[in-house]
């Protein structure tokens, strides 16, 4: 029903009118929903003809009509405590179930004084966001990341987070958001938005976990902003359900001596596509972006990247892994554009794919554009199976070959995971990717 | 223990093996030498069982079986060590993942329940103390950003864990210095007994003062061209290989 | 440091030297387009019914169909009804026998540009095809080039003389509904180069075309059918110039090779139409269709390019790897310099078994240009052992130019491997200041340093033309075809 049709417009024409979207007080958002509603009226979804989608038909998601919960949704309190594999860790946590903030599960007791994590339309009716100027990531207006999805993501916004980082405040524990969704099919439009102020410093685990085999559908936007010399750690893991659909843009704008990295995991999911956006607005601000994702059985994972360099002596690196099996598809895009004034930029990319089975697809495009001379860019691309001469070094020690291209695929995919500086994460990445592995490299 | 005869190898089309002979018994140690090209490294990787290589004529027996219908992992498995002369890189995987995931396959080929991984330390650490290695190397990928002389020092490592029947050392004297070679080839002797055979394949004598070998065979264009004993390979080193093979 | 930069200036800033016009009388027809001047000129070159049939299908497929837009370039909307698409110089007599009966003019036009066509003053390996605007004026060495069968002639006269080659592979690797400007090329081509070895057969010189565009508001549409029989080989070279004029002027052209089983052709290109002033007024769009199809087993392509001129060039010569064991190859240069934009790159199609291809592309970046490579590296389901390596570098002059690099990589076998880099950075001020250092002003040691950087290249290009490249890439020659 979804297609750009007059049906999935009034489809969603119903969604927006005849639900009770909170946070409706605030005219301003109520004005900017209709706005951004008109918007998606006449670009409707992007289609396979738009270069940024020329890999990924989201048709499939045509033939869903899933509605919106506006109500908590209930979740058995064991089967949370499996389903966190932080529990123990007391990470900062809110939890979300099928797209609603559950305040039971939840644990924020112990945030450092000043710092603001609640869901946003509470947020946007205690007015700490106060304005469509507050709330907008004006920067990157017309960019890549704004198409139909993130429209109808506004329109139809019906929770997310919302966290303010103040003044040179440092978070030591990590924040854990995760998004759960079990028991019956919904729609999320999940909206979290996220404000470092100059000098501070936080760990951010967005974790989107499926439970039962289902479909749904989570459409997300995460809006960062970076102030001076901030820094955020942000680590985002797809997990969805086997038939979930999971589309996300994560943008980021960063300011002067800021730090961004961002690392996403993904694995889970019918069609996953997620975006990392980053703005390298002010001088020497710096962005890590890495990521690793497994596509298998059927599924579909497009990793979509933009940095954009704004400013001078600003840098980048970025490194995603991929993994295609079965009959699974990866896309990788990633752009990295310098303009003009943007002196002294360093830009690296890399994108090294593996591609196990004959019905598998690996499609990659790393792509530079740059418009200043003063710059140091480079960016690679592979695309292959395991490297034949480690397969052969295994079996001279005695290695099985089932086990050795277990080995060297858990290798593959571990080099980008040794990077993350918690150990925790580390581990428990390590555990998902190898359980993900083990069910599926039985070749 | 190996019986080779009239081995016939190519890589791709082109023949490079043109009629090996060659026995080892239990307890020896044979060097076999010859300039680049030679196919000496053919022999090596054959004996191993990698893919690239088609064997066009001959036989292998080893310890009753024969060697070639049997993939690389199980002659391995069976006590077949290559320690290469180009050891791969293998980013990603630890040096300690590798030696325990061979260790346990061997075992579990033998029959054996695998190792704990407390006993598998004190073995660990004991294989260390030969090749003079810190032990921070098992925690380093395998071979990644390693020296040439840690790579070899890692192969001779691997050997003594797995504790082979027939050894045979690719070039493993390339790119060492003095002191590497000399603890290269101290592991190696401490390693040699009466139950098992090594294979030393080089280019150069150096090697060979510190092995002593049992039987010299000079390798040129695909044939043993002569055999001898350890005295084959001095006079080669004073003739050098156009003297002994014209 | 300014005074290096004013040097490097002067440098990137000399004059187009093939901006001359003859003047001529010529026989053109009126601009425009439609069926009728389709049969007109189909009509003038006297052709069997299924060229003008063929070209029929093209125009009209032509007029469905818009204009692409996703390259990295930017121009204002061509009317295609200003153009004028049949041009050719007056000739006193219908057929030529030989050439002495060129008219003077167009010959000391060609030896302006260095390129003779009396076949005695000719280094003896190289054979040339001359186009001048619509038409073909003269082939040298046809006679010694039949001895051996080889087929080297204008098209119009391969329609006349070998109509059953060019039914047979006319259209069979650039179909007319291609794209845009191939299926414009397919209504309106007027002339180009036709080449046929036959199997076996080592073509004993080099092949070559010169392309010059001298008519105003003219457009060029010429194309090129080259056939490499079983067990063949061909090296194949073509140049192209044209008049400074303030107006731009399109080239559409369509190259199409064909290589059958064990054949290898060798397409080499020295690009250099006129690019527009240093305001970017003027210079030809140059809109081109190349594609080579290794139909058979262990047979090989490799296209050579160095590409200068233009005010736009689009363009991306490409090789289907059909056959196995099949190789094809892209080297490029690609130098943009004031307004000049260049989106250019290639297409590997791995389709057989153990195909191999290799991509170089160099670009250079200078004044306010904008400089692109797109490349597609796509292999198929039944491509085993599927092999590509490639390499992008891109050299930057200045603070206002552009250099894009945009790959797709899109592979569908897991035996394949796959492999691709690309830099980008400036010219480096140590290598400047170490040239200087040991006495070299900045003009030889941008020369120098651009001349390393291409060699990869320029040292693909036969001999003759390696020499004209760099003196269009305005390097020192010295030491520098490696």
């Amino acid at each position: 029903m979804k297609s750009n049709t007059a049906d999935s417009f009034s489809y969603y024409r119903h969604l927006l009118t005849e639900t009770a979207l909170p946070g409706q007080e605030a005219a301003w958002l109520a004005s900017l929903r209709q706005r951004e509603f008109d918007r998606f009226l006449q670009n409707g979804f992007p289609s396979r003809k738009q270069e940024d989608w020329k890999y990924t038909s989201t048709a499939a998601l045509a033939n869903t009509a899933f509605e919106i919960n506006l109500q908590t949704q209930p979740l058995d309190k064991n089967r949370y405590e499996k389903t966190n594999p932080f529990i123990r860790l007391e990470y900062h946590t809110m939890v979300f179930v099928n797209g609603i903030f559950n305040k039971t599960l939840s644990h924020l007791d112990n945030l450092p004084k000043g710092v603001v994590l609640k869901e946003i339309i509470q947020a946007i009716l205690s007015n700490e966001i106060s304005s469509e100027a507050q709330f907008e990531n004006n920067a990157h207006r017309g960019k890549p990341s704004c198409h139909g999805f993130s429209t109808l993501n506004i329109a139809l916004m019906q929770s997310g987070f919302y966290l303010a980082v103040p003044e040179n405040c440092t978070i030591e524990k990590p924040i854990h958001v995760m998004y759960i969704a079990c028991d019956t099919p919904y729609e999320a439009h999940l909206h979290n938005h996220i404000v470092m102020e100059k000098g501070s410093h936080a760990h951010l685990i967005e974790h989107y976990i499926g439970l039962d085999k289902m479909s749904y559908f989570n459409n997300v936007i995460s809006d960062i902003f970076l102030k001076e010399e901030a820094l955020l750690n942000h680590c985002k893991i797809t997990a969805e359900s086997e038939d979930a659909f999971h589309i996300a843009t994560t943008r980021t704008t960063q300011g002067r001596s800021s730090t961004f990295k961002s690392y996403s995991f993904a694995s889970g999911g019918k069609l996953i596509r997620s975006d990392t956006h980053t703005l390298l607005k002010e001088k020497e601000s710096e962005a890590l972006l890495q990521g690793v994702f497994i596509a298998k059985n059927q599924q579909h994972i497009d990793h979509h990247t933009y940095i954009e360099h704004a400013s001078e002596h600003t840098r980048s690196r970025e490194w995603y892994k991929g993994i295609a099996h079965d009959k699974g598809r990866g896309v990788f895009n990633g752009r990295v554009r310098v303009e003009k004034g943007a002196i002294g930029t360093s830009a690296e990319q890399r994108s090294n794919n593996l591609l196990l089975s004959r019905e598998a697809e690996i499609d990659t495009k790393p792509e530079l554009e740059i418009f200043n001379d003063d710059v140091r860019c480079a960016h690679g691309a592979t695309v292959g199976y395991l490297d034949e001469e480690a397969l052969f070094y295994c079996a001279t020690r005695g290695i099985p070959l089932k086990e050795a291209r277990f080995l060297l695929t858990f290798a593959f995919v571990k080099e980008v995971v040794d990077t993350l500086e918690n150990p925790h994460l580390r581990s428990i990445l390590m555990y998902i990717m190898q359980s993900v592995l083990e069910d599926q490299i039985q070749c | 223990m190996i019986e080779i005869r009239g081995l016939e190898a190519a890589i791709g089309e082109k023949p490079i093996l043109k009629g090996i002979d060659l026995t080892i018994k239990a307890g020896e140690i044979h060097a076999i030498m010859g300039p680049n090209g030679s196919g000496k490294s053919t022999l090596s990787k054959i004996l191993a069982g990698h893919p690239d290589y088609t064997v066009t004529g001959g036989s292998i027996r080893y310890q009753g079986i024969d060697l070639l219908t049997l993939p690389a992992d199980q002659r391995a498995q069976q006590g077949i060590f290559l320690a290469f002369q180009y050891p791969v890189e293998i980013p990603g995987v630890s040096n300690i993942y590798l030696l325990k995931a061979a260790l346990n396959a061997k075992r579990r080929a033998q029959g054996l329940a695998e190792i704990d991984a407390f006993d598998f330390m004190q073995l660990i650490k004991a294989k260390l103390a030969l090749v003079q290695m810190d032990e921070k190397f098992l925690h380093r990928a395998v071979n990644a950003g390693f020296s040439g002389g840690e790579k070899k020092r890692n192969e001779i490592l691997q050997m003594a864990l797995l504790e082979p029947t027939l050894a045979i050392l690719d070039e493993t004297d390339s790119g060492l210095d003095i002191d590497a070679l000399k603890i290269v080839a101290q592991g190696v002797n401490s390693l040699h007994s009466k139950d098992n055979a090594i294979l030393l394949i080089t280019h150069y004598q150096r090697l060979l003062d510190y092995i002593i070998p049992d039987h010299v065979h000079i390798l040129s264009n695909g044939k043993i061209i002569r055999s001898g004993d350890a005295s084959l390979a001095t006079l080669l080193e004073t003739k050098g290989y156009a003297g002994i093979i014209q | 440091m300014d005074n290096r930069n004013t040097q490097i200036n002067q440098f990137l800033n000399k004059e187009y030297e093939h901006g001359f016009v003859t003047s001529l009388e010529s026989d053109a027809l009126a601009p425009g387009l439609n069926e009728d001047v389709i049969r007109t000129i189909s009509a003038k070159k006297n052709e069997p019914d299924f060229m003008l049939q063929w070209r029929l299908k093209a125009y009209r497929h032509w007029v469905t169909m818009t204009e692409p837009a996703w390259a990295h370039v930017h121009y204002p909307p061509i009317s295609y009804q200003d153009i004028v698409y049949y041009s050719a110089p007056k000739q006193k007599k219908e057929a030529l026998k030989s050439l002495d009966e060129v008219d003077p003019e167009l010959l000391r036009t060609y030896e302006k540009l260095g390129i003779s066509l009396k076949e005695q003053e000719r280094l003896a390996g190289v054979a040339v095809d001359a186009v001048f605007d619509s038409v073909s004026v003269a082939t040298t060495f046809k006679e010694k080039l039949k001895e051996k069968g080889i087929i080297f002639c204008s098209f119009s006269d391969a329609v006349q003389n070998h109509p059953e080659l060019i039914k047979q592979y006319l259209g069979s690797v650039v179909p007319y509904r291609d794209n845009f400007f191939a299926a414009l090329n397919a209504a309106v081509f007027t002339d180009g180069s036709f080449v046929y070895i036959p199997k076996g057969v080592r073509c004993p010189m080099e092949l070559s075309t010169y392309f010059r565009i001298n008519a105003a508001n003219t457009g060029q549409f010429e194309r090129t059918l080259i056939i490499a029989d079983v067990g063949s080989y061909v090296s194949y070279l073509e140049g192209c110039t044209a008049p400074m004029r303030d107006e731009n002027q399109l080239h559409a052209a369509v190259v199409e090779l064909i290589a059958l089983e064990k054949a290898e052709i060798k397409y080499s290109t020295v690009q250099n139409w006129y690019p527009g002033d240093k305001d970017g007024k003027g210079g030809i769009y140059n809109f081109v269709t190349k594609r080579g199809a290794c139909r058979g087993d262990h047979s090989k392509i490799s296209w050579t390019q160095i590409e200068t001129g233009s005010a736009i060039t689009w363009k991306y010569p490409s090789v289907l790897l059909q056959g196995d064991n099949s190789i094809g190859e892209f080297y490029s240069v690609a130098l943009t310099n004031h307004h000049q934009q260049a989106d250019t790159g290639t297409k590997m199609y791995h389709i057989g078994k153990n195909t191999k291809s290799t991509i170089i592309s160099k670009g250079i970046s200078a004044g306010q240009a904008q400089n692109a490579y797109r490349g597609l590296v796509s292999v198929l389901k039944g491509a085993q052992n599927a092999r590509n390596y490639t390499q992008c570098d891109s050299l930057l002059l200045g603070p206002d130019c552009g250099a894009h690099t945009f790959p797709y990589i899109e592979v569908k076998n897991p035996t394949a491997q796959i492999e691709h880099e690309a830099s980008t950075s400036k010219i480096s001020e140590e290598q400047l200041f170490y040239c200087q250092q040991r006495g070299i002003n900045t003009e030889d040691a941008v020369s120098m340093i651009v001349n390393g950087f291409c060699k990869q290249v320029i040292k693909q290009l036969p001999m003759e033309f390696a020499v004209e490249a760099q003196k269009l890439l305005g390097l020192s020659l010295e030491g520098s075809v490696g």
